[in-house]
């Protein structure tokens, strides 16, 4: 590559070509003070602070703006230059409230320090300052108007990153306001622009008052929360969490947070959390000890295994757990007390995405965030990364502001859809026969030549000129091109297969995938063995030689079941005990009528949780579990990345990390694991599944996937006494139960609400605000109405995720005959006015 | 002998006594649109040459060569190109741009879609002031007219050559009017001036090749097309030809508007055509191009009005916009009422103009007010030196104008207001 060469004071330095002054002399070690400028964000040039001489210019420059060019001669040191910028902090100053002795932002504060950097500042200003207040418009930002330096910072991280426009300079001049105005774009709580402030002028409200640095005890860790696995940098004072920032500019977020991993952590200090363990005696929680409980489900799971056998227990793991606690878990059940039986709620999602790429014999390149920002298009299938997957959503906005572009297939309105340059409404449920319509135009495969593109355009509700398009926008440029895929898919019957179809697409054109998870931690709990039918690394049972050496016990032979099998046999009282660790089936999983009769259904539930959940309501034992701040392990992010973090705040007493429970219970059942640390397991598990740099090696196959017949129909179908179509979609301000008990997210969105078409809702009588019933075949909710023009007539959008009102207990539990997963996209309803 | 007598007729308000004079039969049998059939019989480099050797400068403020521009804009190999009219005028005491958009609309047009030609623009934009909304509707008209008769659209007049003009309304902020805050405004943005380079010639609206050129600057192009570029540059000094539209304000017995040649004395101009100071009174100061332009005294009368000559007298020529003040003026207020207009149109993006100038302004109304400080005086100077050439864009610089000026020229009256703790002079100049 060449340089180019430049002089700063005389001294004579080499740099890379295309940079600012002020880039290249913050590569090359030269300080130029700043307000306004940020390497991240677009420069601005207004604060005027990094004034410099360029030798030749008679006029000071400022450093952020002026290219560096070959050859030329900058000052950065020089009593004019000394008097300028001092001059510039004397302005600053003038008005500024100088507040620092309640202001969180001091002794973090870029005008504290520049302030005493120059400490020969004249304070001349000998008039009243302009009196403004803070606003408190933002549920979780505090804006100081009389602190703000006027840099634009938090104007420019809010539009360039965040695609938000939330923040915006309000009147003008002296007077100019940093605010939050009608018309503007909505907050989307990042809180990317508290970061950037140089001030104390944007402050989180979660932290008010919370500390001084020099109080707090910080440490990176992992967002708990979806699978991007975004670096988050925990604050505690005393023990006790007070504030979460991004890494600095590390990890896959590069400084940025969603609303979830910045306000969501309020649950780790809730007072509702378990800090003793539960045994139910006499159909009452009494409290009990560590020992005596353990000892009580030993003695319970054996008694159960002595009479039954071990085939009528089983085990939910827990994709919110870590990849070690993951892969303890089904240790301890197979080996332990030898059963097979073993998932999670990655059943819902990734584990379908699995089957379809395991069942794919072409190697297919599985994209990473940095692949999303460099590619020059995206082609997203049934997710919604900016709700699901906030900081991937970020990658896909990088992406366009490059001017790379992104088409989306999905029948309902989301942020995504928005956000894209085209969107392809298709019919419900239609993701599957989409993609059989593209398989067919790119793959040329002999075993799709029974279907027809007639009916499969019929059955996308697309064009065929729109599909001709789709199937030829993958055409062109794949090296750059990703294909983003998520629920829409994974949860649609042969979703699998339609995963395997795309992954050979992708293969075949030389496009990259990548997979939208929910949940932080979906692709770890299956890489560790989380499954009916693998063993970590998703080895096949056949392999299971190796690891009975390795563990000094027996594994059976044959799969065992899927979660949703697991409930079927419960009810038909063929499972008689289940395990449940750090998992809420009763609210997560679709059909809650036949997930209560099942779990009811149990001799033996044991729930190992942070909260008494709905479905640790219905254990005979609950096990108190540690938060992700409290343990140490890894995550496995939606690039397969596995990221460790420490723990970083004690536990209470009473608590326990999910591994730590597993070894004691394994000890208990008489076949404790020899395991002294965590140190010691992760040896294990590096041993018998290795590593390749930050991602596991996993070089395993599958049997191909059934293709599904030419007359399959998808979609909901018709049924006049449920008129309309209930679409679920996902919200940024709920991901699981522990969402539910942030207060910052609370404060972001208090309730669910229904969209509804509004010519609908004016033949139903109804608007905005009131309460109707949703009523399906298999439940019925409450919830409030939100008009919405942008849906079409007869259909209606809700989030799931909110306490208030579930949408899961609407939906049926239709399993997918190839990856099991049960169907939960859509359902009918009727809608009752209340 | 006087410029004024060597030409007979004006040339930019040679038509808006006329009845009428804003349709376009009018315009047509005036001459009108001859420029224009003459332009597209040659090659737009041709046009872009004639227009060179007329010399034309711009008349928004900064003087630069209108042809030299063009040429850089049609250098640009990105399409689309455009051309911004800049009608913002908001330059205190300017109405020069309006008397030709309300008397002439399709001098304007016909400029316009001369200079698209020359280089290559296929949409122009009108920015026109918050303030004259009445002429959104005679700007429509005309271009609807001009848009039947096939002097605008597509194919015009039987050329290649398409070009559609829109009318664009501020929204009432000065620095709009700055070419570049101009730009961001038209995309819908706040009103800003953006980093250069690059400039908009080659980055401009829509992130396009840009012109931004005066109505003044455009409404001359028809008639250097008609007559020759030659003709254009034999008007007033050599380096700065063609007339200029003063807008004359303040203590003169006439004020208003005057279509004068380049290079006429500004004694000529207030004491000939403003009818001398009102009420026989003795003239004190004058300001010559706008409010960003320093004051002059009794001792300038005989500076020619054209760029090069005000500019060594010390101030600009700025937009012509000539404010004429008698004795019975107080200076520091003027200074004060000017610096309001700039703590008010300060876009608040740089520190030294937002902060600087507020300061400015509070140090002026305490001094004026009667309890000015010791040290006010200098610091007022040293607060200037800190704002001065260190703002992003000229609007900063051009907020000393007032202040530097006015400590000048008149420094001692300043010591006496701090002397007499109040102003000496009873009657000021109003209260506005
Ligand atoms: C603060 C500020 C305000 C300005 N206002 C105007 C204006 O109202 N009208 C105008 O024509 N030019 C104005 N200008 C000058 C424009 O930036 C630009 O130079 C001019 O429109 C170019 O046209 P010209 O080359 O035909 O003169 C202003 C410049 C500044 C810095
Ligand atoms: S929190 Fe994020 S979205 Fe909200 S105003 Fe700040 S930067 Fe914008
Ligand atoms: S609020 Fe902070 S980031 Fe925003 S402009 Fe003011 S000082 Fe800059
Ligand atoms: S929820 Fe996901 S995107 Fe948001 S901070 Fe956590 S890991 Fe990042
Ligand atoms: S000098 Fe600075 S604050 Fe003043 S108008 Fe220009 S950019 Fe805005
Ligand atoms: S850092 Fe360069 S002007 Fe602010």
């Amino acid at each position: 590559m060449s340089t180019i060469k430049i002089t700063f004071d005389d001294k004579m330095y080499e740099t890379e070509p295309g940079l600012t002054v002020i880039q290249a002399a913050d590569r090359l070690g030269v300080f130029i003070p700043r307000f306004c400028y940020l390497e991240k964000l677009s420069p601005l040039g207004g604060c005027r602070m990094c004034l410099v001489t360029l030798k030749g210019v008679p006029k000071l420059q400022t450093a952020c703006t002026t290219p560096a060019k070959d050859g030329m001669e900058i000052i950065t040191r020089s009593e004019e230059i000394h008097k300028a910028r001092k001059a510039m902090l004397e302005f600053q100053l003038a008005q500024h409230p100088l507040d620092c002795f309640y202001c969180d932002k001091a002794t973090e504060c870029d005008l504290q320090d520049l302030t005493y950097l120059f400490a020969d500042i004249e304070h001349r200003y000998d008039f009243p300052p302009h009196k403004r207040g803070t606003v408190y418009e933002n549920r979780l930002i505090e804006r100081n108007l009389e602190r703000c330096v006027h840099c634009e910072r938090c104007i420019r991280v809010c539009g360039e990153i965040q695609g938000a426009h939330a923040v915006n300079a309000t009147k003008r001049g002296r007077v100019t306001e940093m605010r939050e105005v009608p018309g503007g774009g909505e907050c989307q709580y990042c809180g990317h622009c508290i970061d950037v402030c140089p001030v104390g002028a944007n402050l989180d409200r979660l932290f008010t008052y919370g500390g001084r640095p020099f109080q707090m005890e910080m440490g990176d860790s992992i967002c708990p929360y979806c699978g991007c696995g975004c670096t988050v940098s925990l604050n505690m004072r005393d023990e006790k969490l007070v504030r979460v920032r991004p890494g600095v500019d590390t990890g896959v977020n590069k400084g940025s947070l969603c609303a979830r991993g910045r306000f969501g952590w309020g649950f780790v200090h809730d007072p509702a959390r378990l800090t003793r363990p539960l045994i139910r005696k006499e159909g009452k929680f009494v409290e009990a000890g560590w020992d005596e409980t353990l000892l009580y489900v030993a003695t319970r799971l054996e008694k159960i295994i002595k009479e039954k056998g071990p085939g009528v227990v089983g085990g939910i793991g827990s994709v919110r757990s870590t990849d070690e606690a993951n892969y303890l878990f089904q240790r301890f059940l197979r080996t332990v007390i030898g059963s097979n039986h073993i998932d999670s709620s990655a059943r819902l999602n990734y584990a379908a995405a699995l089957a379809g790429w395991l069942g794919t014999k072409e190697d297919a390149r599985e994209a990473t965030f940095e692949n999303v920002r460099e590619a020059h298009r995206v082609l997203v299938i049934g997710a919604d990364p900016l709700e699901t997957n906030p900081i991937l959503g970020l990658a896909i906005k990088a992406m366009q502001n490059r001017g790379g572009t992104l088409w989306i297939t999905d029948p309902r309105v989301t942020l995504t859809t928005r956000l894209s340059n085209r969107h392809f409404p298709i019919s419900a449920g239609a993701e599957v026969p989409l993609i059989l319509a593209l398989a067919r135009a790119g793959l040329k495969d002999p075993s799709l030549s029974e279907f027809r593109d007639t009916d499969l355009a019929a059955r996308t509700g697309l064009s065929s000129e729109d599909l001709a398009e789709l199937a030829a926008f993958l055409e062109e440029d794949a090296a750059k091109t990703v294909i983003l895929a998520g629920r829409g898919v994974t949860q649609a019957p042969f979703g699998a297969t339609a995963i395997s179809l795309l992954l050979r697409l992708a293969a075949t054109k030389g496009a990259s995938y990548l997979f939208t998870l929910d949940k932080n931690n979906e692709r770890g709990s299956c890489e560790m063995g989380v499954l009916p039918d693998r063993l970590p690394g998703l080895a096949p049972l056949s392999e299971k030689a190796r690891f009975e050496k390795a563990w000094g016990g027996r594994i059976p032979e044959t799969p065992g079941y899927s979660a949703y099998e697991m409930l079927q046999a419960a009810r038909e009282g063929k499972l008689s005990a289940l395990y449940i660790m750090g998992e809420n089936p009763l609210v997560d999983f679709p059909d809650t009528k036949f997930v209560e009769e099942a779990l009811g259904s149990l001799d033996f539930l044991v729930v190992q949780d942070l909260f008494r959940t709905r479905t640790a309501s219905m254990a005979d034992v609950v096990l108190p579990a540690a938060s992700f701040a409290e343990k140490s392990g890894s995550f496995t992010n939606l690039e397969g990345r596995v990221q460790r973090f420490p723990s970083l705040i004690p536990t209470e007493e009473g608590v326990r990390a999910d591994a730590r429970i597993l070894v004691e219970l394994s000890r208990k059942m008489g076949k404790g694991f020899a395991l002294k640390n965590i140190a010691s397991l992760r040896a294990e598990i590096d041993s018998l599944v290795p590593m390749n740099g930050t991602r596991r090696k996993l070089e395993v196959m599958g049997p191909p996937l059934s293709l599904p017949g030419a007359e399959m129909h998808w979609g909901p179908g018709e049924d006049p006494d449920y008129p309309y179509v209930l679409l679920l979609t996902s919200s940024l301000y709920r991901n699981g139960s522990m969402s539910n008990r942030a207060v910052g997210l609370k404060k972001a969105q208090q309730k669910a609400c229904v969209l509804l078409n509004e010519g609908d809702a004016a033949v139903l009588k109804t608007g905005e605000g009131d309460k109707v019933m949703l009523i399906s075949k298999y439940g019925e909710i409450q919830v409030g109405v939100k008009l919405c023009h942008e849906i079409p007539g007869g259909t209606l959008q809700m989030p799931e995720g909110f306490s208030d009102a579930n949408p899961k207990s609407l939906l049926p539990h239709e399993l997918d005959q190839v990856s099991r997963t049960p169907m939960a996209r859509f359902v009918r309803v009727k809608i009752r006015k209340i | 002998m006087r410029i004024a007598d060597l030409i007979m007729e004006k040339i930019l308000l040679n038509r808006v006594h006329l009845e009428n004079s804003r349709s376009i039969e009018v315009y047509l049998a005036h001459e009108g649109y001859e420029g224009l059939k003459k332009a597209l019989a040659m090659t737009p480099k041709e046009v872009t040459e004639e227009v060179k050797k007329s010399n034309l400068r711009g008349r928004g403020g900064a003087g630069f060569p209108a042809a030299m521009k063009w040429g850089f804009a049609a250098a640009d190999p990105n399409t689309p190109k455009y051309l911004l009219c800049n009608a913002d005028e908001g330059e205190p005491g300017t109405c020069k741009d309006r008397q030709i958009m309300e008397g002439d609309p399709h001098e304007l047009i016909e400029g316009m879609i001369i200079a698209g030609y020359a280089f290559g623009a296929e949409f122009g934009y009108i920015y026109l002031r918050a303030e004259y909304p009445r002429l959104v509707g005679i700007l429509e008209t005309a271009i609807a007219e001009a848009g039947e008769k096939g002097f605008l659209g597509r194919g015009i007049l039987g050329s290649d050559f398409n070009f559609t003009i829109r009318v664009h309304r501020g929204a009432g902020a000065y620095i709009c009017g700055e070419e570049t805050a101009l730009i961001e405004s038209i995309e819908g943005k706040r009103g800003q001036s953006r980093i250069k380079p690059p400039f908009p010639v080659n980055v401009g609206v829509f992130g396009k090749p840009t012109v931004v050129n005066n109505v003044e600057t455009l409404s001359n192009v028809s008639h250097i097309l008609r007559k020759g570029g030659k003709w254009f540059a034999g008007i007033g000094p050599e380096k700065c030809p063609g007339t200029r539209i003063v807008s004359l304000s303040g203590h003169v017995e006439r004020p208003g508007y005057y279509e004068l040649p380049m290079g006429v004395t500004f004694r000529e101009v207030i004491y000939e055509h403003g009818g001398g100071i009102r009420d026989g009174k003795a003239l004190k100061a004058f300001i010559p191009g706008g409010a960003s332009a320093p004051c002059l005294t009794s001792q300038h009368l005989d500076v020619k009005m054209d760029y090069d000559s005000v500019a060594a007298a010390g101030s600009m020529l700025g937009s012509s916009a000539l404010m004429v003040m008698d004795e019975t003026t107080c200076m520091v207020k003027v200074a004060e009422r000017l610096t309001r207009f700039f703590v008010h149109e300060s876009c608040g993006k740089c520190t030294p103009c937002r902060e600087g100038t507020d300061w400015l302004l509070k140090l002026l109304q305490r001094i004026e007010g009667g309890q000015g400080k010791e040290g006010d005086l200098d610091l007022l100077g040293e607060i200037c030196d800190n704002i001065s050439g260190k703002t992003f864009c000229p609007l900063g610089e051009g907020a000393l104008g007032p202040v530097r000026g006015t400590l000048k020229y008149f420094e001692e009256e300043y010591r006496e207001h701090l002397r007499l703790k109040g102003c000496p002079l009873k009657a000021g100049i109003g209260n506005s």
